[in-house]
């Protein structure tokens, strides 16, 4: 191939560039994307900073001022119980994004290594987890999830009681939804790895690494998992808002976390039944479903500009 | 070709297996079936031994203990329970005392009419909406489309669901649409037009909100594919040849982005007939996701497994069926 002269000018300005500069530019281009995570980095300071006050007061009934509207003493009113509705948000939402980035966490985990292992192996190792994959597939997500916490939230709070914990149901049921939902969105995630991989195995690179007798181990974790790290980060975001709103529909069906531990999901479901002909309090279900909606809406909008961003596709 | 097919359905057995076993382990393990899963029809009206009795019939049917009453292995259960099933014996509901079989033939047609509108609705807006934002990409219609198809998909169905209901369907603000049911009171009085059009005004809200968050993943989809035809050499050559752009559009391009969807629509069908437990829980509508749900709730062991059956059956036919249409559609991929 020749080259062409450029003029001088023309050399200095086109400086080599790394393809993650390129995808964080593009990222940082898009303007939906910035304010997303700005708005993301709002709420997380807001829920976890609040934590030292919120954990005190969240639980703290006055019957005297139940079910009052927002005023300047419980900025977002109170709930039936005269529970303060801003405390039980701030920590609610703390919960739920904690769900959401824990379930993402698990999901990444479990996909990644499945995807690599599937892909890396191949042969009968990968026909044998793939038909794995499409068993979970094929089962509806949300009948798993619903299975794994009858099965298995009583053990957890029996064991958190035991240790002393307080609020063992509720906390039970935090570690049942990261574990359930977590455990059932990993499917998509490992076979794009896998395909990914399998891909990639045939490159001269990871010939070339196994010809200087580099250990399988050292190949996955040096060579291809680098070239990963774009669909990683784009399917752990993905996962994190799906997560959030499956503790909410979960919640909604009441088989999310029990109260008076709060999440934005069990407060909206809560919500729900105060919108009735006769009174309406109407903050008791706004302010938990802007909460969710607004962070879903940042979440969405950061994981579709991280797909833009690194997926070449649909650029 | 044959042969691909008949090594695929021949596939299919382990996968089944693999499916219904697992299923078959988590709910038996799920505390709470030996001792209260057995619904007991006379409840606390009964004499003791007539309950114990019941209870009895109960496991033996479940295949739980053998007919001396000794407790039988998970693994022998699930023998037991395949064989009955190979025989062609699907379960009777212990909540319902109705066969699995009437059950679903009851709910699938609410389901089922809920889920095709909805997808269609979801499909005539996506698909010329992918079509406008490819076309123009990075203009303002492309980036508000964008904006705000995702922002739909933001909002949680649980909120929009019952502010609807609470708003459009209450005396007290408007009283446009019924709040439950399919029906009117009075269908016996009715010809067959107005029995539909009664029906289709009872089903208005809880389509809006299966249909709201589908339209982003789709568009995008479809905006990602024409993008990715738009490059290929075959358009160049299509308008190098001097062929108008309504043609190249239309004739290289957008049937080439179609060959992308027939996997997402194959993937989408099983969940046509699977229903959303919240939709349906919001709106009462005793559909198939509602059955799954209060049947997983109250230990129903009979229809969970046959639910879970029917339901991985056809995701496994649809997976075959998406196969075979994309060679049908494209020569140019072959199974060997």
């Amino acid at each position: 191939m020749s080259s062409i002269e450029l003029p001088i000018r023309h050399r200095i300005i086109a400086r080599p560039r790394s393809p993650l500069r390129l995808a964080l530019d593009r990222f940082l281009a898009n303007r939906l994307a910035v304010a997303g995570l700005i708005g993301m980095c709002f709420f997380v300071l807001a829920c976890y900073g609040s934590l030292p006050w919120t954990l005190h007061t969240f639980n703290h009934q006055d019957l005297r001022e139940a079910l009052a509207p927002p005023s300047w003493q419980h900025w977002m009113g109170t709930d039936a119980l005269g529970r303060d509705l801003l405390s039980r948000f701030l920590l609610g939402g703390a919960i739920s994004l904690l769900i959401g980035i824990f379930s993402a966490l698990v999901a990444v985990g479990i996909g990644l290594s499945v995807g690599l292992v599937s892909g890396y192996a191949g042969g009968r190792l990968d026909a044998l987890l793939m038909r794995g994959v499409d068993v979970l597939y094929g089962l509806p997500y949300i009948l798993l999830v619903i299975l794994l916490r009858v099965a298995l939230v009583d053990r957890i709070a029996h064991f958190f009681n035991a240790t002393g914990l307080p609020h063992a149901q509720g906390l039970a049921g935090i570690v049942v939804l990261l574990v359930g939902i977590g455990g059932v969105s990993w499917l998509t995630m490992a076979r794009v790895i896998r395909s990914q991989t399998m891909s990639l195995v045939n490159q001269p690179f990871v010939e070339a690494a196994r010809a200087t007798g580099a250990k399988p181990s050292r190949i996955l974790l040096r060579h291809i998992l680098p070239n990963l790290i774009g669909s990683v980060a784009v399917y752990a975001a993905l996962t994190v808002p799906n997560a959030i709103l499956a503790e909410s529909f979960l919640s909604f069906l009441g088989l999310g976390v029990q109260p008076p531990v709060p999440t934005w999901g069990n407060l909206a479901a809560s919500g729900v039944e105060a919108i009735n002909p006769i009174h309406t309090q109407w903050w008791l279900i706004t302010w938990p479903c802007v909460g969710l909606t607004l962070a879903l809406l940042c979440l969405n909008f950061l994981g579709d500009a991280l797909r833009d961003a690194l997926d070449v596709r649909t650029r | 070709m044959t042969t691909y097919i008949i090594r695929r359905l021949l596939l299919m057995i382990p996968t089944l297996l693999g499916m219904t076993f697992m299923l078959f382990a988590v709910v038996r393990f799920a505390p709470g079936l030996t001792t209260s899963g057995g619904q007991v029809s006379g409840g606390i009206m009964q004499s003791r031994q007539a309950q114990k009795q019941e209870q009895q019939i109960m496991e033996r049917r479940l295949h739980l203990v053998d007919k001396n009453g000794h407790p039988i292995n998970l693994a022998m259960q699930y023998f037991l329970w395949l064989k009955s099933t190979c025989e062609g014996h699907l379960g009777t509901s212990l909540v319902y005392q109705e066969p699995v079989l009437t059950l679903i033939e009851q709910r699938l047609p609410v389901t089922l009419t809920i889920n095709a509108i909805a997808m269609a609705v979801i499909y005539l807006v996506s698909l010329p909406g992918g079509l406008i934002t490819a076309l123009n990409q990075g203009r303002f219609i492309d980036k508000g489309y964008g904006f705000f198809s995702l922002a739909l998909y933001s909002l949680p169905v649980i909120w929009l669901g019952s502010t609807l209901l609470g708003f459009f369907a209450n005396p007290q603000y408007f009283n446009w649409f019924p709040s439950a049911g399919l029906h009117s009171t009075n269908t016996g009085n009715m010809t067959f037009f107005r029995y539909i059009a009664d029906y289709l005004y009872h089903i208005v809200l809880p389509i809006v909100c299966s249909v709201y968050g589908g339209f982003a993943f789709l568009s995008k989809q479809i905006r990602g594919s024409i993008l990715e035809n738009l490059q290929q050499d075959y358009v160049r050559t299509a308008r190098a040849k001097g062929l108008p752009e309504s043609t190249v559009l239309v004739r290289h391009v957008f049937r080439n982005s179609l060959l992308n969807l027939i996997t997402l629509t194959g993937m989408s069908l099983p969940g046509l007939l699977g229903g959303s437990v919240i939709i349906e829980q919001i709106f009462s509508i005793n559909g198939m996701g509602r059955l799954a749900y209060t049947s997983t709730l109250s230990r129903d062991l009979p229809v969970i497994q046959d639910l879970a059956l029917v339901g991985s059956v056809l995701t496994l036919l649809c997976y075959l069926a998406v196969d075979i249409c994309y060679h049908l559609a494209d020569p140019r991929v072959i199974y060997d």
